[in-house]
């Protein structure tokens, strides 16, 4: 809950050009045909918080609509898109430097104050048509795009951060093209080219996908430029580096377990960038699902060299961590056909601090689910986890 | 169908008592056209009484090796498919909301589909009475005023099965199953299997009731057959990650 706001204060995925788009998706909708097949639905969710940390508490949350509309024209393409309300509830207000240990903040703000407004939105997501030929399937506009076959990471998917607290939550669209080519039946071509960010020029992935009995592989080249931001007294500003990379997936099994692996490293030495992930997963008989990952981060820094800068690289997703190792753990069970629940553990290994969450997932009617999620941080008060104190979150999310 | 009635032929011509194993391999190949396409109505009944219902289509190839199925209602499944090769020991699923495709490990064919009383395992095709069970034709019954093969199958040692003993009736006149008891290692029946009001659809009979029931947790599963057609031809590249998205 903490970090998930604390990264959006800082997130690069600005909503200026989505709220424009918004006008473009109000006229496409008076050009869509009445006779064609077209189809609206989504969801209402309403969050409440609750954290205590620093010896203070904060109640707040939101309330989120979002809308979605897909259109199957006769001519084959597919046009979706959805828009999203989002109002905030409670506190609104937030001092950056609260998420962060003090001796980290010290020497740049004295007065210990940065308060940054988290303001309600209401923006276009995500509006794409989609075309499949024979031999391709093209999409253009702003999409949905996830790679990669971690969980909680995806050192792959250079277009969006996931919140530990909650991985498998959409993400923000990313404007681009992609071209998706199969090359039989478990081989493919994917080519994505992504405006990402107005200020860095486009971005370029190439992926080469293929299976091999039980196992999936991707090999991928990629060319992406890095927006560091990084303190310069009380302001923030950028650098900005055009990268090459390198990666590649595997997914699989060995007897009963699942396993996954997954890397993404620069091919420029002195950056040094490189992510790697190594998971593995198995279902028990009476039903429980256990699964761990680790996560290694070569950009990452040890607790020594931790500055204010290492910390707004992390939040602003240009670093998918703040130091280099880290663990998540999970295991979920169904109680009943209604009830679900679920035990998080993450962890960063380098400064020994750690996050513990229990949650249960109440379906209570169709169409509507109720989740109650804590969380219990563990470590010194100057740690990356044992910073965040303790916190409540229940989540209802009604689909329509 | 020439397959099946010369295994019947076979089956009485040659002895009053077909062997288990005769009548399983009858019912096994009855029960895997070699094609199918199908909109079904999945409702899940709980043990207090409530019950949920789910639209899903399902695609069938090369005698149930390669299936997909795909959610159509209610809001919160839509569109989420799951593609299993192999048998169902390949699982692909799709999230449509991330538009995001996860490889499954076989594992997850344990997971009960949507909450309900069948798992990813009973949806694949994997025919192996003969290699996993030892099966022995017990004779005549009657079941519901239809005459059937009650067949004992014993799981063999060291045979990598969830039930040690299963008992079928198998309809005599086309071996069509209409029942199948799992027991468990105690000798309770866990779950029974029914299938019910069966029709000859394109010449192949079919089940247009399905029901798994949970007999220790007091809940069943409906698989309801709205429609079906065993015409269909999957187009190249069907079962494929590629098809899951669309």
């Amino acid at each position: 809950m903490i970090a998930k706001y604390a990264s959006s204060l800082f997130t690069r995925k600005q909503f200026t050009q989505a709220r424009i788009s918004v006008i473009q998706f109000l006229v496409l909708l008076f050009l869509v045909p009445l006779e064609a097949q077209t189809s609206f639905f989504g969801y209402f969710e309403s969050e409440a918080d609750r954290i205590n940390f620093n010896n203070k508490a904060y109640s707040f949350g939101y309330h989120k609509v979002r809308l979605d509309f897909e259109q199957k024209r006769d001519d084959g393409i597919i046009i979706s898109g959805n828009l999203n309300w989002q109002k905030y509830h409670g506190q609104t207000t937030w001092n950056f430097l609260d998420f962060i240990p003090q001796n980290v903040w010290e020497p740049y703000f004295p007065d210990g104050k940065y308060e940054v407004t988290i303001t309600d939105t209401f923006y276009l997501d995500n509006l794409y048509a989609r075309k499949s030929f024979r031999f391709m399937d093209i999409t253009v506009g702003r999409q949905p795009i996830s790679l990669g076959v971690g969980y909680a990471w995806n050192p792959l998917d250079m277009f969006n951060q996931k919140n530990l607290l909650d991985p498998t939550y959409e993400q923000p669209g990313v404007d681009a093209v992609r071209f998706e080519i199969p090359m039989g039946n478990r081989a493919g071509l994917d080519v994505i080219m992504a405006n990402h960010d107005s200020l860095s020029g486009g971005e370029k992935m190439l992926q080469f996908k293929t299976g091999i009995g039980s196992f999936d592989f991707t090999l991928n080249y990629a060319n992406r430029y890095h927006l560091y931001p990084y303190w310069e007294g009380v302001n923030v500003t950028t650098t900005h580096t055009e990268s090459k990379f390198i990666g590649g997936s595997v997914v699989g099994q060995i007897g009963e377990f699942g396993i996954w692996a997954e890397t993404f490293k620069s091919l420029d030495e002195t950056t040094g960038i490189g992510e790697y992930v190594l998971g593995l997963d198995h279902t028990f008989d009476n039903g429980i699902y256990v699964m761990g990952e680790y996560f290694h981060n070569t950009l990452g820094v040890t607790k020594k060299e931790l500055s204010l800068n290492h910390y707004i690289h992390a939040f602003s997703g240009e670093s998918k961590s703040l130091m280099k190792n880290y663990i998540f753990m999970m295991s979920r069970y169904g109680f009943t056909d209604f009830i679900s629940g679920s035990v998080i553990g993450f962890g960063n290994m380098d400064d020994g601090s750690f996050s513990f969450l229990p949650m249960v997932d109440w379906n209570f009617m169709e169409d509507v689910t109720l989740s109650l999620m804590g969380n219990q941080s563990i470590g010194e008060s100057n740690t990356e986890f044992g910073v965040q104190g303790s916190a409540w979150r229940l989540r209802l999310r009604a689909y329509f | 169908m020439k397959k099946i009635t010369l295994l019947f032929l076979f089956g009485i011509t040659n002895a009053q008592i077909p062997s288990g194993q005769t009548v399983i391999d009858s019912m096994t190949a009855i029960m895997s056209p070699e094609n199918s396409k199908g909109l079904i109505r999945q409702t899940n009944v709980y043990e207090n009484g409530k019950s949920r219902t789910f639209d899903l289509e399902m695609f069938s190839g090369q005698k149930g090796e390669k299936s997909l199925m795909r959610y159509l209602k209610p809001t919160s499944v839509k569109g989420q498919t799951f593609l299993m090769l192999n048998s169902g020991d390949d699982i692909w699923t799709y999230f449509p909301r991330t538009r995001r495709v996860r490889k499954l490990a076989s594992h997850a064919k344990k997971q009960k589909v949507q909450g309900g009383d069948f798992s990813f395992e009973d949806f694949s095709s994997e025919d192996t009475w003969n290699e996993d069970y030892s099966v022995e034709n017990r004779g005549n019954e009657n079941l519901n005023g239809v005459s059937c093969w009650l067949l004992k199958a014993v799981a063999k040692p060291g045979a990598d099965v969830d039930y040690p003993l299963v008992m079928l009736w198998v309809r005599r006149d086309n071996y069509y199953p209409v029942q199948i008891d799992y027991q468990d290692e105690k000798g309770r029946i866990e779950k029974s299997l029914t299938l019910d009001d069966i029709q000859l659809i394109d010449g192949i009979p079919t089940a247009k009731t399905i029901v798994m029931k949970n007999v220790l947790s007091a809940t069943k599963t409906i698989m309801e057959t709205v429609e079906i057609s065993f015409d269909w031809v999957p187009p190249k590249g069907f079962f494929s990650e590629r098809n899951l998205k669309k």
